[in-house]
């Protein structure tokens, strides 16, 4: 490494002079300038719809992003820092997060969102408003909840196989315990509950309430929470749950592998994961067939498409959300990645009708649209994705690190109380 | 083999080779991952020999994250925050080294004291004042912070103040030379191999510092090499050897830098810890 | 008359201070700044993009009595123990066979050293599919000399463990470079001197090289603490931002990240960095105090 004096100095002169220079130009509000950025995370809106729109509205010059599972993160830090902003973004079920910042974001009933107001399920288009009627969000999917399992190999254990005598055999959380003891006889090392977790989340979207009411005031009764809870802990204490590295954030990459090797031969989870499922363990297409879940009809999660304040053409942006979120987008995007429309008009819609290749030629809409139908609106608050992390941060202590139950709810509970108590919700 | 050799050294040597292969190991699996498909790498028993998906996978790396933008993005962090670094750094070094003025001590003393304060968890803050400077998302929000640092600056001290000797500095004192060109002419030709090692030192930190970026380079597709890696891992678990084909070819651009440098910066890294 | 020398001193060591200030004016708006800033932000409530809430000294009371914080703090210290002793021990071998006549040194160096300049998120990622119970190659490993499968990512053992692992792996090459430097600096005559004496090849190690090198080690074990006490990268690609099952990947720094970056409580996250920062004090103290004693007995 040959470093003469000179060739430093010129170097050193040209850098800290490209670096001044740099620094006096600063850094854009939107992420691309002259252009409408969208900002999704993965398999939360369909590609295939997100390229049409691009040739679409060659006005607009759309520039869809993917930003991971971490959408929430970078949002926030680009709100803070009113900088590389998306024009338009998508929001989790943590909308209510940004209700308090709705200075933040476009208001779309100014943009035309009352007449569309009328062709969305009414309680999913109400998740998307603030308590004082600022409609921040539009609606993208719910997540109508059903059994994913692995017909295949339940026709090879000679269980019945088929969705109707599957979900009249597993109509409560107890059923589906016993025959997953059955199977667990039949297909040793083979699983049909990833973890508590699961049993806790859906167990618990099955319920009418969750944690706090629609004024953010902490439920005095949270005898739901607890018999999820113990839901899951008697999984646990049956042995049915598989338990894989970082299930409990959902970004293991051992739950994929179990997918594509056929350990995990069952498992309760919202329609959005079809997407995940099927490029995670392309080989299984075919195999898989969804049926009502145990324990009845529930939802979890379920997204909205947002235009943020900084968006410099929120009419044209509008349009482009509306046609993305249109009935036959949502058709499609049912189809490619299970996000279950909101828009019931796409439930009859001729595509969502015909056989689906990866669930052996089961029409998915007949069971998903069943049991949305069903399906009681239940508040989230802003802090919901917290407590729940509390909650399953426990069962996971208990379930890996041999923790007592009752001491790992204390724990939770008190954990809960303290996290309240410092955001001003509990006094 | 050297005939000659006896059998303890053999058993060392043998030792040694051991240990250094299982060292490189994570290197050798990462290849055999990266060319593998993703079903191949969650068989078992585990596969142990390339596959020929390498540049398929390569080719889904570069569709799915703009890995050469981020390459650049990086090198130009790198290479800015070196060169900063390096004449900051040695430049007070120098002056603490070999000039004792008013109040050297206590600012020294200072500097110092400054190694205590954890730079990550300045984090929110510094955010903050990148937002204030209109600098969120730019590559400057890395640069400019990282521009000169206690560790260097200490570092250097110590190798100046026994390199060059008080003799030189009269001499060109006498020859009426001012301070700055005293600096150029006589102080940095002998640091020359503690800037090589401390070059070296910050080129490979400002390449994989994570925290702060991830932090503070909000939009992806502007951002440095190791948060697009972590994107990748996000966004393609679904896809495990594309994910392992990113790592690789992340890593390697560093890998030939540091064998280029390997030499100077292993015994340099030494001088500093033993001298210092 | 006094006033007109001192100016005149003052000025003439004005390029001595210009050439320090670029450090001192960086430190000033990139150190001093944030460390008033993070105090007034932790007597508030903030999530980032709402109004800021001003609550007093609320996190601070909640911080006491976190006993997640105070896990962190003592996992952190568990982590660093248990990749430390291991990695200094590690390190003593490796230094001590570059030390001795082998051939291919340099390739031998370079492959120990690699390691250290070697993206960690790019590592972090490698490791954790060495890690996977369902294809990871170290169970494979184990299952070939009989040891049953670990669940290296479940366990909170085995999440220390392997954590450490990785930070073993990591720092082994750094450190030995830099005992072996110590090594070869040593006085020759000392050795010569054991030997005569009649000493074995291990009594000269444990009765001259270990306490001559002590100044070295006491290096390497300083520097391991200032790194050890911001493990994040490691956990955070491996466990995710909450730790694993028990906490057991979550250190200080993660807990810091998850709190402001991931749950949006900026003013907690104020406060657990000053924690940190408290306990980062500490142990420098202490560490200080370690080096300082040697050598004031050397003085002697």
């Amino acid at each position: 490494m040959t470093l003469t004096r000179r060739r430093f100095l010129t170097g050193a002169a040209a850098l800290g002079a490209t670096a001044l220079g740099a620094t006096a130009c600063t850094s854009p509000t939107t992420a691309n300038p002259g252009k409408t950025t969208l900002w999704y995370s993965t398999n939360g809106v369909s590609e295939k719809v997100l390229d049409q729109a691009v040739r679409r509205f060659p006005a607009q010059h759309l520039t869809p992003n993917e930003v991971s599972g971490e959408l929430n993160r970078r949002l926030l830090a680009a709100l803070s820092g009113e900088a590389y902003l998306p024009d338009i973004t998508m929001l989790g079920d943590g909308i209510s997060t940004y209700f308090s910042a709705t200075d933040r974001f476009a208001d779309l009933n100014a943009l035309g969102a009352r007449q569309d107001e009328a062709n969305y399920l009414p309680w999913k288009w109400q998740a998307g408003r603030s308590p004082d009627g600022f409609q921040l969000g539009f609606p993208i999917d719910t997540g109508p909840a059903a059994l994913y399992y692995r017909h295949d190999l339940f026709a090879e254990a000679g269980l019945p196989a088929e969705p109707d005598a599957v979900a009249a055999a597993l109509s409560t959380w107890d059923d589906y315990f016993e025959f997953a003891l059955r199977v667990k006889d039949k297909l040793p090392g083979r699983y049909l509950i990833t973890d508590t977790k699961m049993v806790f989340t859906y167990s618990l979207a099955q319920e009418e309430q969750k944690y706090l009411d629609r004024q953010n005031r902490y439920l005095e009764d949270q005898s739901q929470v607890r018999r999820a809870w113990d839901r899951a802990v008697k999984a646990f204490r049956m042995g049915l749950t598989a338990g894989y590295a970082g299930s409990a954030t959902g970004e293991g990459v051992d739950r994929r592998a179990a997918w594509t090797n056929g350990k995990e031969v069952a498992f309760v989870n919202a329609s959005w994961i079809t997407g995940n499922l099927k490029r995670s363990a392309p080989g299984t297409s075919g195999r898989w067939h969804v049926c009502q879940a145990p324990g009845g009809p529930g939802n979890q999660g379920g997204s909205f498409l947002a235009i943020t304040r900084y968006c410099p053409d929120p009419q044209g942006a509008y349009d482009i959300v509306k046609w993305l979120m249109s009935p036959e987008n949502q058709a499609a995007a049912y189809l490619e990645l299970g996000l279950f429309p909101s828009s019931p008009a796409a439930y009859s819609d001729p595509s969502v009708l015909a056989p689906e290749e990866f669930f052996g030629g089961q029409a998915t809409i007949g069971v998903f649209g069943a049991i949305a139908e069903k399906v009681q609106p239940v508040y989230f608050s802003p802090w919901d994705i917290t407590i729940s992390d509390t909650y399953t941060d426990e069962l996971t202590n208990v379930e890996a690190a041999g923790k007592d139950p009752e001491q790992a709810w204390e724990d939770a509970r008190t954990a809960v109380e303290r996290l309240l108590r410092r955001q001003g919700v509990l006094a | 083999m050297n005939r000659t050799a006896k059998p303890g050294t053999l058993l060392t040597y043998g030792a040694m080779v051991v240990g250094a292969l299982i060292t490189l190991f994570p290197y050798y699996q990462l290849a055999v991952m990266a060319s593998n498909t993703t079903a191949d790498i969650y068989s078992s028993p585990p596969t142990f020999w390339f596959g020929g998906h390498l540049f398929e996978n390569i080719g889904e790396v570069f569709a799915k994250i703009d890995f050469f933008g981020s390459l650049l993005n990086t090198l130009v962090v790198a290479i800015a925050t070196t060169v900063l670094v390096l004449f900051f750094d040695s430049l007070a070094a120098f002056t603490f080294a070999k000039y004792d003025f008013p109040g050297s001590n206590v600012l020294f003393g200072i500097l110092l004291a400054t190694f205590v304060v954890p730079t990550q968890l300045a984090a929110i803050p510094q955010f903050d004042l990148m937002a204030k400077f209109g600098l969120v998302g730019s590559l400057n929000a890395l640069i400019i912070p990282a521009a000169a640092n206690a560790f260097g600056i200490f570092w250097m001290r110590q190798y100046a103040r026994g390199a060059i000797s008080d003799e030189v500095l009269e001499a060109a004192r006498v020859d009426g030379a001012g301070f700055f060109r005293t600096y150029l002419s006589v102080g940095l030709p002998v640091l020359r191999p503690a800037l090589a090692f401390l070059g070296i030192f910050t080129f490979v930190n400002a390449w994989n510092d994570y925290l702060w970026p991830l932090v503070v380079l909000i939009d992806s597709n502007h951002t440095t090499l190791q948060v697009a890696l972590s994107q990748l891992n996000g966004l393609y678990l679904q896809d495990y050897a594309v994910v392992m084909a990113g790592t690789l070819v992340a890593i390697v651009p560093l890998v030939i830098v540091f064998l280029f440098g390997a030499r100077h910066f292993i015994r340099n890294i030494a001088a500093g810890a033993v001298k210092g | 008359m006094t006033a007109a020398v001192s100016a005149h001193r003052r000025w003439k060591y004005l390029p001595q201070y210009l050439a320090i200030a670029p450090f001192f004016v960086l430190f000033a708006i990139f150190g001093v700044y944030p460390v008033g800033y993070s105090l007034w932000l932790s007597l508030q409530r903030w999530n980032g993009v709402s109004e800021m809430k001003f609550v007093g000294l609320a996190n601070f009371r909640f911080l006491l009595t976190d006993t997640a914080f105070w896990d962190a703090i003592g996992n952190t210290l568990l982590i660093w123990v248990m990749s430390t002793i291991p990695m200094l021990v590690l390190s003593m071998l490796v230094a001590l066979g570059l030390n001795s006549s082998v051939r291919h040194k340099g390739f031998l160096r370079v492959a120990y050293f690699l390691p250290n300049v070697t993206s960690i998120v790019a590592m972090s990622l490698v490791f954790g599919s060495f890690f996977s119970s369902e294809f990871g190659v170290l169970n494979w490993f184990l299952g070939l000399v009989g040891v049953d499968p670990v669940q290296w990512l479940t366990d909170p053992w085995a999440i220390r463990i392997a954590i450490s692992l990785m930070i073993i792996w990591r720092w082994t090459g750094y450190n030995a470079i830099i005992l072996l430097a110590g090594l070869q600096a040593l006085p020759q005559d000392v050795y010569e001197a054991a030997k005569l004496d009649g000493a074995g090849p291990v009594q000269t190690f444990f009765r001259v090289t270990l306490p001559l090198l002590r100044p070295v080690l006491l290096f390497s074990v300083v520097m391991s603490a200032i790194g050890g006490l911001q493990i994040f990268t490691e956990s955070q690609i491996l466990l995710g931002d909450r730790g694993g099952p028990e906490g057991a990947g979550m250190t200080m720094v993660l807990y810091f990240y998850n709190t402001a970056f991931a749950d949006n409580d900026f003013g907690y996250g104020a406060a657990i960095a000053w924690g940190i920062f408290v306990v980062v004090v500490l142990f420098s103290i202490l560490n200080w105090r370690l080096v300082q004693r040697p050598a004031r007995g050397g003085e002697k």
